[in-house]
This record gives structure tokens, sequence and C-alpha cells, in this order.
């Protein structure tokens, strides 16, 4: 369980104003739970992020993970092996030169013995479907292999939450998919929960709960259902809806009230049109 | 003729135990003010076949012709090809590096050894064309938000004057209406300033939306080429079956067909949607009082 | 600048020879012995026992030849001009005379001497790196280096930079590559011009490379602390390495033959 109570973080920056990233933040996460953020840019989707396994603290405001609070330093280590984060850049986040030492990276910091760290990191190769993979060296993998090395690399450190910032905003659509099957997969199949943050609103629809933000606030909460609903606000805050979803909307109010307003796949929208056409 | 290519072939690493064929018997013609969309999965060769538009990469074998002019000889001026041919890398905010947003823009026309007085006009020009003011050009370009960073690359090379702007990706990475800014603007240099687009991206409702020419590749090959509307209603099966997909609605309607509905393919956009579906709607209703 | 996506940093080609197989920390301490013995050993005789030596290494690993000559391609030149200096610039007893240079006994000794050092040099370290992969290497020399701990040697941070720098080679030569070809398309010019010039057109690579790289390393940092890193202490190693009976055989030949050959020439 995490609980973030009326959180907020300032920037201070030499000679500048102050930036206010957070203001005020309420937010329960379960266990279990495959929670997106989605926000524009400079929203504060990151350092929300940041704020969960205690890369950045509280300007005002906590933030406990199960239990720990992130201000305690003692917990520190702890909170870190709990809640595991990747990040955008592939490249960037990859430390070692083949693709198992990096898995093993996480592992080598727990200070895991070697029998064990040689079963999770091929456990952790197989969830993610790159066992044939193990002794490339990263740059001469795609960016969606690459993304998933650098999944793979934290959920062998067996954390119960895995926080993505945008791990797919700089791969295309075929990368994108196998990213998130393997989100997905971890979520359903080994019950991690996840903290999923991107700009894109087709990448929602697999979430139970959407949480979007506008300049550091919540500005909404619920189902992913729910919020499409709330097209004209979700373009204030300069999101966007899947086209699908933009044109249910509109058949909708054209008076086809058989059409949901908000259904969120191609399938579902084949469905209903074969009532009319 | 603005620019062919024929039988264009390129190999990396030629040779060597590790060569990649990334160019296989490439033919292609644009004319002059085109806007061209190019899709492909990735690694199919999108980024080294525009390489090839401004000699930054010189083919295995076949030819390269701009405006006539056969740019793989000896001693043809690249740089001039260059001017002609604007090109937009991805991540173009990486190349920045100037102390201001001047001398960012003006960076090209220098080189070029215009006077000051028209490189002032020339960097308020492009400024304009990019949709930001001219407060902006005392700014550090590291100052700006990555949307901002973008057009400020886009604008350093309108600046040289290109007949032709080649973008990869330009849309990587930008939240939606960083996004839309971005292809809005794009839209608006070739529709006013009459300059020759070719936009590689992925994102297949905004290209469909926009481009009036669609390549397709596929390992090295064009294997498409024709109106998005064509492309997408007449070679739907194919695109789906290389992986690519089609855009959401076209996507639906195509499943509609499928399904026996006689109904319209090749839909691009949300709005065309919405009119075919209640147009069939109103025909369906009038077959019934008859 | 192409190849570097496709070859791994420090050449090294896989394979499962003997050699491939010997502990790093074996072939390290094996190479620096070799090295050590090339400079003082002065007679022929020496020189042809180690030139025996690394070559039979070099069959027994099975790499083929062509990848040590490679390495050795850049630096055939500095071997012959090095040779040339001492050919014609020592001073002793006159064997032959061109023009205003005269060849001595000495010379033609000396020169001899330092091509096959070098010639040998290189040769020994190609196969180090041929055949044990970059990776193998820093963890050998972290651990030989954790043997000077007592004086506060940092093992581990050294390593660990030596693995980073081995990760983003790579990288950081494809961005260049990059930024090159998109400041080329800009209307830069790295090709004509006089050295100033050329120098200064050199500020629009280096100045996003910079920016990048510190971009990295920040990113990096943070996705390193995110995983729990927090120096050397208390981590363990994924990478086991443990001295065989092989090793130790292969460790004794090596010194034994070290010793004679020191001893004897
Ligand atoms: N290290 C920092 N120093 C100063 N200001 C920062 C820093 N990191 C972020 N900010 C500012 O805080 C605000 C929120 O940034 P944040 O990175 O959390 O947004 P984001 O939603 O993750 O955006 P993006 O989609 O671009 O990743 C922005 O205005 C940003 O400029
Ligand atoms: N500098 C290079 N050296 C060697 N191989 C390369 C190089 N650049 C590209 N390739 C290879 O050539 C092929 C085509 O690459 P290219 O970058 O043109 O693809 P792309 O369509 O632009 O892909 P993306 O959508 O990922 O940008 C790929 O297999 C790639 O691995
Ligand atoms: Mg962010
Ligand atoms: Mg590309």
């Amino acid at each position: 369980m995490i609980k973030i109570k009326n959180l907020s973080h300032i920037y201070n920056i030499p000679r500048r104003d102050p930036i206010i990233a957070l203001k005020e933040i309420n937010l329960e996460i379960e266990r279990g739970e495959f929670l997106t953020i989605i926000g524009s840019n400079g929203s504060g989707k990151s350092t929300l992020a940041r704020h969960i396994n205690g890369l950045l603290l509280p300007t005002s405001g906590d933030v406990w993970v199960k239990g720990m609070n992130t201000k305690d330093r003692e917990c520190l280590w702890k909170i870190r092996q709990e809640v595991g984060m990747v990040f955008q850049n592939p490249d960037n986040q990859i430390v070692a030169t083949t693709v198992e030492d990096d898995i093993a990276f996480g592992l080598e910091n727990m200070g895991i013995d070697r029998e064990n760290m040689l079963e999770r990191v091929n456990w952790a190769l197989q969830v993610v479907g790159l066992e044939e993979y193990r002794r490339f060296e990263p740059h001469l993998l795609s960016g969606g292999q690459k993304q998933r090395v650098a999944i793979a690399g934290v959920i062998a450190m067996h954390p119960s939450f895995l926080i993505l910032d945008e791990p797919t905003a700089m791969l295309d659509p075929r990368g994108r998919k196998e990213v998130i099957e393997v989100i997905k997969k971890l979520n359903q199949e080994e019950g991690i929960t996840v903290i999923f943050i991107t700009h894109l609103m087709e990448e929602v629809i697999e979430s139970n709960r959407v949480v979007v933000l506008n300049k550091g606030e919540i500005a909404l909460n619920g189902k992913p259902k729910d919020i499409f609903l709330k097209v004209d606000a979700l373009r204030s805050f300069a999101l966007d809806i899947p086209q699908i979803t933009e044109l249910a909307f509109r058949l909708n109010h054209k008076g086809l009230k058989n059409i949901s307003p908000s259904t969120l796949k191609v399938e579902e929208m084949v469905e209903q049109l074969c009532l009319y056409v | 003729m603005f620019i062919r290519l024929e039988n264009v072939n390129y190999t990396y690493n030629l040779n060597m135990p590790f060569e990649t064929v990334a160019l296989n018997n490439i033919n292609l013609e644009i004319e002059k003010g085109e806007f061209i969309g190019l899709i492909g999965h990735t690694g199919c060769g999108k980024t080294t076949l525009i390489q090839h538009l401004n000699g930054l990469l010189t083919p295995t074998s076949g030819k390269v012709y701009i405006e006539g002019i056969d740019i793989c000889q000896k001693g043809v001026n690249l740089k001039l090809i260059r001017q002609k041919i604007g090109l937009v890398f991805q991540y173009p905010e990486n190349q920045l590096f100037e102390e201001n947003i001047f001398e960012e823009i003006a960076f090209g026309p220098r080189k070029l050894g215009l006077t000051e007085e028209e490189i002032k006009k020339r960097v308020y020009e492009v400024l304009e064309m990019v949709d930001l003011d001219v407060s902006y050009t005392e700014r550090s370009p590291f100052s700006l938000s990555g949307g901002e960073m973008r057009r400020i690359a886009i604008a350093s090379i309108l600046s040289l004057k290109p007949q032709m702007l080649v973008l990869d990706e330009p849309t990587a990475n930008l939240d939606p209406q960083g996004r839309s800014k971005i292809l809005s603007e794009i839209k608006n240099i070739h529709d006013h300033y009459g300059i020759t687009i070719l936009l590689v991206s992925h994102n297949m409702e905004k290209i469909a939306e926009m481009v009036e020419r669609l390549l397709v590749m596929n390992k090295g090959k064009i294997i498409l080429d024709g109106s998005p509307r064509e492309i997408f209603s007449r070679h739907a099966e194919q695109l789906i079956d290389i992986g690519l997909g089609l855009p959401q609605v076209t996507q639906c309607f195509y499943e509609l067909k499928k399904r026996g509905k006689s109904i319209k393919e090749g839909v691009l956009t949300v709005e065309e949607a919405e009119r075919e579906v209640l147009k069939k709607i109103k025909a369906l209703a009038n077959n019934l009082q008859k | 600048m192409n190849i570097f996506r496709n070859i791994s940093f420090g050449q090294y080609i896989p394979g499962n020879s003997l050699i491939h197989n010997f502990d790093p920390r074996v072939k390290i301490l094996g190479c620096l012995l070799i090295i050590i013995n090339l400079f003082l050993i002065s007679q022929f005789w020496g020189f042809l026992i180690l030139g025996v030596m690394v070559w039979s290494g070099i069959i027994i690993s099975k790499i083929h030849p062509r990848f040590v000559f490679r390495g050795l391609r850049t630096i055939i030149y500095l071997i012959l001009f090095t040779m040339l200096l001492h050919l014609f610039m020592t001073e002793g007893e006159v064997i032959f005379r061109i023009w205003i240079f005269k060849i001595t006994k000495e010379g033609l000794i000396n020169g001899l001497f330092i091509a096959s050092r070098l010639f040998i040099l290189i040769l020994t370290t190609s196969l180090l790196t041929l055949t044990t992969s970059p990776i193998s290497l820093t963890d050998g020399i972290e651990r030989l280096l954790s043997y000077f701990k007592f004086i506060k040697l940092p093992a581990h941070e050294i390593a660990m930079m030596m693995t980073i720098a081995l990760r983003f080679i790579p990288t950081l030569l494809e961005e260049t590559e990059k930024i090159m070809k998109a400041q080329i398309s800009r209307g830069a010019d790295f090709e004509s011009g006089n050295i100033v010039n050329r120098t200064k057109n050199l500020i629009p690579i280096l100045v996003p490379l910079f920016v990048n790289a510190f971009r990295r390393a920040d990113e990096l940092a943070i996705a390193m602390e995110a995983k729990g890193y927090r120096g050397g202490e208390g981590r363990t190693h994924y990478r086991e390495l443990q001295i065989h009976r092989k090793d130790i055989l292969f460790f004794t030949i090596i010194t034994a033959l070290a010793i004679i050959v020191g001893i004897l020439f």
C-alpha cells in the first residue's frame, strides 16, 4: 500500500522563481492495482513518481510505502527495493555491458548471493521474453528490447510496486506494444502493483484507474471509462482522447444512444456499430 | 522532376561480417510541392533513405538525382543540395548549441555568407513560420520546453530557405498538444510557403489525416506508394499483415466491412467516419419507410 | 564510424578455447609478466621464446590471425619509425653507409630489439583483449585491485567507471555521428578551412555532445540510485571468478618460463 498525504514539492532554482511542481497531492494506491498517471509535459508526473521511492523528498506532506515514511533514512533502501522504477530513456538506465549483467545490477546492490541471483535473473529474462538475448550488448538491442531489459532489471529485485515513467515515450508502436504486454503480464500474473505514467491516451485502456495531473494537481481520478467521458476537460489539460472514443462520443451526441460514449477499443465499437449499419 | 531515386541500394558495413542491407532497390520520384508521409517499422530503413536525399549517405549502388543532377558524382556542390533539401533529424533539440536563439537560427545563414541585415530578416521570418515571437531571440535555447526547442531546431533548418523539408519523426516524445502544434505548423509551412514536405512518422492517425501521398516501407523496400485513402482501403490487409496496422477509425470500418456490412472503406478521419455512419443510418431508415 | 555499432570495444571475439576460459586475473597477470620480461631481456633468444609462447597462445585460442594483425596495422608505422630511428641514430661500429646515413652494428641490434619488443607487446595485449570480454576484464581488474585495499585503493569505483565507460562508448560514438550529420544538414562544414576554422567548427559538435553526456550521466545516476546502488560496500557479484586447476597450472608455467627467460637472457 502506498499512501500520499498533502504532498507538495517546490524546486528552488538559484536566481529564478521557485517552481511549484506538486500541490497538495492526496493519493492512495492499493495492492494489485494498475494505476495510470497521465498529464501533459511539465504537469509533475515524474516529480510525483520520484517521491514514491524516495528519490525526491517532500517539501511538505508525507509519502508512506507499506507504512514506511520516505523521509525516514533508515527505511530508504528497503523502500527502493519495494518500489522499482523504470525511466523514459532506455539508453540512460542500462549500466552494465551485457543484458544479464545489467539485470543482476540491482541484485548485486542488494547483496543477494550468487545462487539466488542466477535464479532471479533467469526468471526475469523469461518474464520479459528476452532469454535468447542474455549475452547481448545493450547497444545492439531495439528500443523496446532495451526497455524490457530495464524492466527485467527492476523486477528481479522482487518489488511489490513498479513505477514506469513514460517507458514508451521514445518507442515506436511495436516497441510500445511489447512493453505494454509485459507490464500487463506483470500486473496480472505476478501480482505486481503497477504505476504507469504516460501521455498517450491509447495506453490508458489497460488500467483499473487513471489519475490525471494538471499543473501539479490531481485534476481527475477514476476509471478509464469515466475519465474519457470528460472530453473537454481532458482537452483543456492538453491531453487527447483516442480516435475511436471521439467517434463514439460524437455519435452518441448525434442520438445514437446504443453507442456508449466511453467506448475504448475498436472491437467494442465494431460490435456497437453492427447494431446500426 | 524534383527528386528521383533510381535502383538505390544501401548496405551498412559492406563486405564485413556484420553487414546490414538497409535499402533494397528503391525507386522513387518526388515532385515539387508534394506533401508526403513515410511510414514503416523500426529498422525498415526510413532514416537511411532520407539521408540519401541530401547526400549524407551515398548509395552502394543506384543513382540519386536532385533537379536532374546526379548528386553522387564527383564535384557536385553538396552544400547547395543540403541547402535545398533541409533535413531535420529525430530529436533535433539535441543539436542546439548556441548561446541564444537568434544565433542558433542564424547558424545556417551565416555559413551561407549572407549579410547581417539579411540574416536578421531570415531569423524573424522563420520564427514566424514556427509560430514563435521575436521576444524569443534573446533566450537561451536550453531554457525552453521540449516542444519549443524542437520548433527552434526546425526553424534553424528553415532559415536555409530549403525547397524541401524532410522531418524524421518530429513529434516523438511530445505531449498531445505539442504534437498537434508541430504538425499544424508543418502543414502551414507546406500550404503557405509551398515547401515540399516529407514526413517520417509512426503516428498512423495523424499521417492519414495530413498527407497527400503515403509511402510504406518494409525491410528496406518501398512496398506501397499512393494516396492514404487508396492505401488504407485497397491494401489494408497488407498493412495488417506486416504489423503496421491502420488508424483506429479506418480499422473499425475495415472490420465492419469484413463482417459483410456494406460501408465505405479507407475512411481516414473521425469526421468522415461520423458522416459515413450517419449517412448509412439515414439510408437504412429511408429503405425501411419504403 | 559505422563499424563501432557492431563491434564491441576492445575487439573481443567470443570463443570457447582454453585461453578464453582461463580466469581473467590469471590472464592479466600472465600478460604483465610477459611484458615485464620483454623489457628485462637483452638477447635475441629471449624474444624468440617469448614470441613463440605468445604465438602458441594465439593458435590455441583459435582466433584468426587476421584479427591479430588488424590490431597491429595501426601501430606498425610506429614500430617501423622507432626501429629506423634506432637504426640510424646509434653510434658504434659502422657496417654500412648510404649518403650521409650510417648504419652501425649496435644500431641494427637496437632497432631489431625495439621492434620485437613492441611487436610482441602488441601481440600479447591483443591476445588478452581478443579472448577476454570487456566485462570479465573489468571484473579481473577489480578483483586484482581489491588485493590492494589495504592502501585504500578504490577498486570497486575504478571498475565501475570502466564498466560505464565501456557501456557508453558505442552510444557516444553513435551520437557523435548523428550530431555531425545534423550539423552538416544545418550548413556546417567540417572538411574545408584552415586549422583555426576547423577547430572552431568543432563547437557545434562538442557542445551538444557534452550537454547530452551530462544529461545522460544525470539520468544514469538516478537510475542507479533507484536500483539501490550505494558504492561497493556489501555488494555481491553476479560474475563469479574461480581459480581452477588449469588456471594454477597455466600461471605456474608462465611464471616459470618468465623466470627462466628473464634469468637466462
Ligand atoms: N530538477 C528540476 N529542477 C527544476 N525544475 C524542475 C526539475 N525537474 C522538473 N522541474 C519542473 O517541475 C515541473 C514538473 O516537472 P516534471 O518533470 O515532474 O513533469 P512531467 O509531468 O514529468 O513532464 P514530462 O511529460 O515532460 O516528463 C516542470 O515545470 C519542470 O520544469
Ligand atoms: N550507422 C549504422 N551502422 C550499421 N547499421 C545501421 C546503421 N544505421 C542503421 N543501421 C541498420 O540499418 C537498418 C535500417 O535502419 P534505419 O535507421 O534506416 O531504420 P528506420 O526505419 O529509420 O528505423 P526507426 O524507425 O527505428 O528510426 C537497421 O537494420 C539498422 O540496424
Ligand atoms: Mg517526466
Ligand atoms: Mg529512424
